[in-house]
């Protein structure tokens, strides 16, 4: 289990969270939901330990991840930015092998055993095909793919991803979903930041909804997804209805 | 350039010709442009028939080799400086001059020649090498050097700044002495004319320490070009790879200024023709980029002696010659 104790962070003076405390359930699919600027990349950046805690403590399994050494953290978590750079000309499987990065020694190389998770990752991902082809040459579907399969190769228990919908169409929105329950499938616990609520509520077995640096409700959506609380977070007069296919709870803004 | 980096063929031949350009280079400016009428044959007789009366051989083997070693080994420094900043700062203006390090260095170098201070007790190379990491760490340090959050933008303002602060000392330095302003100046264009085996010496331990260091940070700089958050999540600890760049830029780029003077803008060429016939793999952009820095400047010094025989045009106003027109280029290829 992934917890959250006591965090705060602060940017140049602002404290942008204050006193968190989140766990986030091992085996699932959690969505971090709230307005925006409500801190939910911070809390991302500073799990993932790209961002100087001030005070507080992020456990993993029990251990202090802020103790770990670089590397020994990249072989448990890995996140995905909301926007990475694309280097010029880099390949989908240069990018992908990057991936092993925190399995590699100084000096040395791909092993077999990497090239084997690049090459996983790739099919799992449905890029085969376009392995060699320049990242920025794709589609802004395919691109987003090609990120997933780098996290992938990385080959974490947790995966945490930033807004990975965000610049894409819906078809390729609800391919990036299914894809996530995918990996979950698979073993991995997937931590996501989201607008669409219906989505988040559709496809993530549990919600942690925050406003202004604090944490004001996590459990499973059935449980915790009302129209008071998005009165009270997002200021939105809503219904929530059944969605009829996924028999989850959806909103309809009024 | 799209076509040499995806011919399969080139993968093999870019190498070969890169090298056999800097040797052509390399051999030419042994003997090339001589007041003594030196030739290839001269080449030839210290290997089949070494003879430590011949002038000819003498100037080869004293003057000679550690110039055209020296002008190499400066070049290679330059060219990996030069890339090393582009890939920490992901800024392709980016290049040693940046740090301040030739503006630091000609200021230390201005002052002790005019007796400022204690400036004066100083031998005047280890002025100018204090110089060259005092503007380096000023530029670090006020650029956010070692916190989490300083960006690459921050640094080149830093830079701008420094650079005209050291600047207008020397110039101020510059116009105090008016005496010996003249060696200053021509220091200042970067000239290789006073180099002998006494600073090969000197620069060859040093620039090992820092072409290893630099080598080591190539798979970082790899993860860094798709930014720091994700190079961090990749197990890349960027304070650490930033220290080690930025030292390993500072050493290059102090040891080459203080034997040679500031030789301008091969730190921003070389890196740029060797991400146009390479990859941008820096396991391989390293050592390209130092082969071109090398080549480009020793074909410069060749160009600079042969000018205006015998005088000696500074290597520095060369490359910066070759330089600017090139940085035109870029700038309306949009590469900039």
């Amino acid at each position: 289990m992934l917890s959250i104790e006591n965090l705060s962070v602060a940017y140049s003076g602002k404290t942008v969270l204050r006193d968190l405390n989140v766990s986030i359930p091992e085996g699932k699919i959690t969505a971090l939901i709230g307005p925006n600027g409500c801190g939910k990349s911070t809390l991302l950046k500073a799990i993932s330990g790209s961002l100087k805690i001030a005070t507080g403590k992020v456990r993993l399994a029990g251990q202090d991840l802020t103790k770990l050494s670089h590397k020994n953290r990249a072989r448990c978590l890995s996140i995905l930015p909301q926007s990475p750079i694309t280097p010029e000309g880099l390949s989908v499987r240069q990018l992908v092998s990057f991936g092993r990065n925190p399995y590699l020694s100084q000096w040395g190389g791909l092993s077999v055993e990497d090239l084997q998770k690049v090459q996983m990752a790739l099919v799992e991902t449905g890029l085969t095909d376009l392995a060699d082809r320049p990242i920025d040459s794709l589609s802004g579907g395919q691109r987003q793919r090609a990120w997933i399969a780098m996290v992938l190769a990385q080959d974490t228990q947790y995966i945490l991803l930033d807004e990975p919908t965000t610049y894409l169409d819906l078809t390729h929105q609800i391919e990036l979903m299914e894809m996530m329950q995918k990996m979950n499938k698979n073993g991995k616990t997937l931590v996501v930041v989201l607008h669409d609520l219906n989505q988040a509520c559709r496809y993530c077995d549990h919600l942690i909804v925050m406003k202004e640096g604090q944490l004001i409700a996590q459990d499973a959506p059935h449980k915790i997804f009302n129209s008071t609380l998005l009165k009270q977070v997002f200021a939105l007069n809503a219904v929530i209805i059944n969605d009829p296919v996924a028999n989850k709870p959806m909103c309809i803004p009024l | 350039m799209k076509i040499l980096s995806s011919a399969g063929h080139s993968k093999t031949l870019t190498p070969a010709l890169l090298l056999s350009t800097l040797m052509l280079g390399f051999i030419i400016s042994l003997y090339g442009q001589s007041e003594f009428l030196l030739q290839a044959n001269d080449l030839w007789q210290i290997l089949i028939a070494p003879d430590s009366q011949d002038i000819k051989q003498q100037v080869i083997l004293l003057l000679r080799l550690p110039r055209s070693l020296v002008a190499c080994l400066i070049g290679f420094n330059l060219g990996v400086a030069g890339l090393l900043m582009q890939g920490l700062t992901r800024n392709p203006l980016a290049s040693p001059t940046l740090f301040a390090i030739n503006s630091g260095a000609a200021c230390l170098m201005a002052l002790n020649s005019i007796g400022f201070a204690f400036f004066s007790a100083l031998p005047s190379e280890l002025a100018t090498f204090l110089g060259a990491l005092l503007g380096g760490v000023l530029v670090f340090s006020l650029g956010g050097g070692l916190r989490s959050d300083s960006n690459a933008l921050r640094l080149i303002l830093a830079g701008i700044a420094v650079n005209g602060l050291l600047s207008s000392l020397t110039r101020a330095a510059l116009i105090i002495a008016d005496d010996t302003a003249y060696s200053i100046l021509h220091w200042l264009s970067g000239s290789l004319s006073e180099i002998d085996w006494h600073s090969w010496s000197q620069l060859w331990p040093l620039s090992l320490i820092a072409l290893l260091l630099a080598f080591s940070t190539s798979r970082g700089l790899n993860l860094n070009a798709l930014g720091e958050q994700t190079a961090n999540s990749l197990g890349i600890n960027i304070t650490w790879l930033r220290v080690r760049v930025c030292l390993a830029v500072l050493l290059l780029t102090s040891i080459s200024v203080t034997l040679a003077g500031p030789i301008v803008f091969v730190g921003l060429i070389a890196p740029h023709l060797a991400r146009a016939l390479f990859n941008n793999n820096h396991l391989v952009l390293l050592p390209a980029s130092g082969l071109l820095g090398a080549a480009l400047v020793c074909w410069a010094d060749l160009l600079s002696r042969s000018i205006i025989p015998p005088a000696e045009t500074p290597v520095g106003i060369i490359t910066a010659l070759i330089g600017t027109p090139f940085f035109i280029f870029l700038v309306l290829k949009g590469k900039l």
